[in-house]
């Protein structure tokens, strides 16, 4: 599968584990300051409804502001989601006995770590007060708060723990086993000094999902209720300050490069490489910002605007921050990459294009006659099954169990893409669900015949039965 | 009082016996078992006589390719000798990657065997006998008669002759299941394509695993169907490639070692349900449901949804699935490079594809009246027949020879045209690999299954030979590292590795 630069993104984690007991020293009030913290955390509960599922999610928010907007971890409603199957967004506010209130999406983060909620009015408790940042060490005794899900009656608890190591985050976790502090998403705090030290990542429930060549990928954290791993406050800040107020659709910039790759050191050194680090493009996207700016398979971007992007020697962590320092552009920017090509250095001016939809971002839409969900085409369903990207069509998202697309010798799929139905060609989703009404007003409608291209990007025939 | 005489006595039980015998069969008193017959019927009889002495055990060696690393593998299967030249006929995936075979007869004598032929598109393999070990010895061997699987009806009592889990000589009985079972064309360990051109005799008479290879035979001893594969979930589900397959497939390999077939690029649906959308009368045509880029198929102007009607003036129908591996063979069965002409009902309804006579290719032509408008909505009528012509191009497996490269520790394949149409590559010369050897330098220098490698040391590379070249040169006195250019995914990448 593809992969367009949609790995997580280089920051920083800090791993705690189990302490040891150690000699008493200075501590602030752990009851009171996680009491006075508690009343900014609520609960989000959601439903995940399609036509063939339904499930509850529930995590933990940090209210931000008396507006009602709520920071939740980015992987507690994914990208990967169409939000027409998220439904009843609600949250618990600790002040009002936890009773539900409605609540909206309004967007993600950049740095693919957080994201959005606002409730539908403004809400009568304190917005999270970040205080005083304090200093990640290792060795350093910290604790977190959070407050427990229904089944424990809401209750403030906390977890204490010390900081076993700091690690650059690449596209796993790194964790080793320790347990220790609260659920995901809840504040961590310096036990001598009371000062902020980061937020946790979320646990398995709400895990991470790291999106690694377009398939979600599920990161299992060892401790099921306990986070032991947060996100130090130098990478959080940012979130809990840039407060939005209304929905917003963050675009992101797209060097559109497909398989880039760390400079190993091997190829460093026979390559003649002085400097440390690199990363490698594995191809262009042909017709796109790299293909345009004359970029080619097997260049060596070495510097962004003139400066290193990485001086990790990890050749993963390479491809993350490269990623990351593009990440921080917006759709349009001009930039200058420092290549290397057949032992040439040399400067490619690029401006930086805007990353394509994501499949979630398309409106889906169930057609009952059929029984299928469908959803207009974005640039990875042509690229994918490498045709070109003029094809039209309308994709399946979804068949429902039993609906008569799903029976007989040919039932169509999740993953087929439509090009015709009943001999008209289907050019999008609007002509498919015209095409369908159309059909449905007909007495004696027996079948519908659709050609389809599989993931494989063979066509096959479909024939659904629809007689009664 | 009621005293019966005794002669009354002897009547009553001579009376009582005769009635007991009417039950069980016993002519001179009840319960007399010298009367049973426990002989197997005559036929049984017959027939195991008949197949017994021309059936082997194949104890086989071969060359399996594990993580970069060539490991040697044994295994146990079937077959039976069918000319008196010490022929054997066993399966594809018992003796087809031999590097040894060893061939046990009926009376437990061995003899060594080399493989001279194979097939994997049916799963046949030609072993031959060493004659001069077989005179040396003065070794005996029977051979088989071979039936005619036409004939074989459903119902009919068959019998399997083979080596199940190394169990030699065992004989197992059952009927025929189905004559015309038909899967989804398949590809077997190795990932060799199998099955397209053939449907199955199916049986419950026991086949297990050490079967594959050995004879299917009907009650006169005749050879119906080579006993191949089960369904190891399932009871009493045996499946043999009818022998009539294996007579055409025979000749090919004692002649030239393998059988070439025709490709033309088309895959096939079959018609049912959808006969009525395509206005095509009950079992006629075959549907096309696609056509392979950079195919015969194609250049000839073939399109998805194009209805096959004839093949050089031979119907072909497939309403079922079942009938899709006549049409396949049919096709296949054409020498390479024939020229054919394809009937196909055309369609495509929409103007923007409506194909007028002066739009067909060179050497095609519609029977129907070119009057359908050159643009403008869709007018045309469904059901323009045309006739297509084409050459067909060779049936190339994705498939080929796996070998190690051992100074690197990997283990490589050529590439064919048909692996990378199947994986979608864009046509690139170069060498699959298929292993990497732990700690090896191909495993040090990130090579990966997959990977194509089309450069080493900035020279292209296009085939095991030239890359196995390469590396014996560097053996002796090897570069501290060497720059391998590879092919992944869509990108390309460089590597360096530390012979």
């Amino acid at each position: 599968m593809t992969r367009f630069s949609r790995r997580l993104i280089g920051i920083s984690l800090v791993l705690a584990c189990a302490a040891f007991s150690l000699p008493a020293r200075a501590e602030v009030d752990i009851d009171a300051k996680a009491k006075s913290v508690a009343q900014s955390l609520v609960i989000v509960d959601f439903t995940l409804r399609n036509e063939n599922t339904s499930r509850e999610g529930s995590g933990q928010g940090i209210l931000l502001s008396k507006d009602g907007v709520i920071l939740i971890s980015d992987s507690l409603i994914t990208e990967s989601l169409p939000k027409e199957w998220i439904t009843d967004i609600k949250v618990r506010l600790p002040g009002k006995n936890f009773a539900p209130v409605p609540a909206a999406f309004l967007g993600r983060t950049r740095n693919r770590l957080f994201a959005y909620l606002k409730t539908e009015k403004p809400v009568d408790a304190p917005a999270f007060d970040i205080g005083d940042a304090g200093d990640i060490k290792l060795g350093e005794e910290v604790f977190s708060t959070a407050i427990s899900s229904e089944s424990g009656g809401y209750v403030t608890y906390v977890g204490k723990s010390e900081i076993r190591a700091i690690l650059p985050l690449s596209h796993t976790v790194g964790n080793t086993a320790s347990f220790g502090l609260t659920r995901g998403n809840s504040p961590v705090y310096d036990v001598a000094t009371g000062n902020f030290l980061g937020i946790t990542l979320p646990t398995l429930e709400e895990s991470m999902i790291i999106r690694l060549g377009g398939q979600d990928q599920r990161i299992g954290l060892l401790d099921p209720d306990q986070s032991a791993t947060f996100l130090p406050v130098n990478e959080v800040t940012p979130a809990l300050k840039n407060i939005p107020e209304a929905p917003f659709d963050l675009r992101r910039p797209w060097l559109a490069i497909d398989e880039p790759t760390g400079l190993q050191e091997d190829v460093r050194a026979l390559k003649k490489i002085d400097q440390p680090s690199g990363v490698v493009i594995g191809s262009v996207i042909p017709g796109e910002a790299s293909d345009k700016a004359g970029l080619k398979a097997r260049d060596i971007i070495l510097t962004i605007d003139g400066k290193q992007f990485s001086n990790s020697p990890v050749a993963d962590l390479m491809v993350t921050h490269f990623e990351r320092a593009i990440d921080d552009k917006k759709p349009g920017d001009k930039i200058t990459l420092g290549i290397l090509r057949d032992g040439q250095k040399m400067d490619i001016p690029i401006a930086l294009g805007e990353m394509p939809r994501i499949p979630a971002e398309m409106k889906h839409v169930f057609s009952p006659l059929v029984g299928i969900t469908t959803r207009d085409l974005v640039f990875s369903d042509a690229y994918s099954r490498r045709l070109p990207q003029d094809t039209k069509g309308v994709m399946v998202a979804l068949v429902k169990n039993g609906a008569p697309a799903s029976l007989g010798s040919t039932p169509l799929q999740a993953g087929y893409l439509i090009t015709k139905m009943d001999d008209q060609p289907v050019d999008n989703q609007q002509q498919f669900l015209d095409a369908v009404q159309k059909e449905s007003q007909k007495t004696d409608l027996k079948e519908m015949v659709f050609v389809v291209i599989q993931p494989t990007g063979q066509t096959q025939v479909c024939r659904v039965d629809l007689s009664k | 009082m009621f005293s019966l005489s005794r002669g009354l006595c002897a009547g009553i039980s001579i009376l009582s016996c005769a009635l007991a015998s009417g039950f069980y069969g016993c002519a001179t008193g009840p319960g007399n078992p010298e009367a049973i017959d426990t002989r197997p019927s005559y036929p049984v009889r017959y027939a195991t006589e008949r197949i017994s002495p021309a059936v082997v055990q194949l104890d086989v060696v071969t060359e399996h390719f594990s993580r970069g690393q060539s490991v040697p593998d044994r295994s146990i299967g079937s077959g039976f000798i069918i000319d008196k030249s010490g022929h054997v006929l066993t399966n594809f995936h018992v003796a087809g990657r031999a590097k040894r075979i060893d061939v046990t007869l009926a009376d437990q004598e061995h003899v060594r065997g080399t493989l001279i032929g194979s097939d994997h598109w049916t799963d046949l393999a030609l072993v031959q006998m060493d004659m001069d070990e077989v005179h040396r010895k003065g070794l005996a061997f029977e051979t088989a008669t071979l039936g005619d699987s036409s004939e074989v009806a459903l119902g009919e009592p068959v019998m399997a002759v083979g080596t199940p889990y190394g169990l030699s000589r065992t004989v197992t009985s059952g009927i025929v299941s189905n004559t015309d079972r038909s899967f989804e064309e398949m590809t077997m360990e190795g990932g060799y394509e199998t099955g397209w051109f053939n449907n199955w005799i199916q049986t419950d008479a026991a086949i297990n695993p050490g079967n594959s290879g050995g004879p299917l035979i009907n009650l006169k001893g005749e050879v119906i169907g080579i006993n191949t594969r089960g369904i190891s979930s399932g009871n009493n589900l045996g499946f043999a490639i009818p022998i009539n397959v294996a007579k055409a497939v025979i000749k090919e390999l004692q002649a030239h070692g393998k059988e070439t077939r025709s490709y033309i690029g088309v895959e096939l649906q079959p018609l049912q349900d959808l006969e009525k959308h395509y206005e095509l009368a009950t079992n006629r045509g075959v549907l096309i449901r696609n056509v392979d880029d950079n195919s015969p198929a194609k250049a000839a102007g073939i399109q998805a949804e194009d209805i096959l009607l004839a093949v050089n003036g031979t119907p072909v129908n497939a309403r079922f699935p079942e009938q899709l591996a006549a049409v396949r063979k049919l096709i296949s069965d054409f020498p390479l490079g024939s020229k054919l002409q394809l009937t196909v009902q055309r369609n495509i309804v929409s103007s923007a594809a409506v194909v007028t006579a002066s739009a067909l290719p060179a050497g095609a032509s519609a029977t129907a009246p070119a009057t359908a408008p050159a643009s403008g909505p869709a007018t045309a009528p469904r059901g323009e027949v045309h006739t297509l012509a084409l050459t067909t191009d060779k049936l190339e497996s994705a498939i080929t020879e796996e070998q190690a490269v051992s100074a690197w520790g990997m283990t490589v394949r050529d590439l064919t045209r048909t692996y990378l149409r199947d994986s979608r590559i864009p046509y690139t010369k170069g060498v699959l690999v298929t292993g990497t050897r732990v700690g090896s330098p191909a495993d040090r220098a990130s090579l990966q299954s997959g990977d194509i490698i089309i450069r080493v040391d900035d020279k292209p590379v296009t085939s095991t030979e030239e890359l196995q070249a390469a590396v014996d040169k560097w053996q002796k006195s090897p570069p501290p590292v060497v720059g391998v250019d590879v092919a992944r995914d869509r990108g390309q990448y460089t590597l360096a590795l530390k012979p």
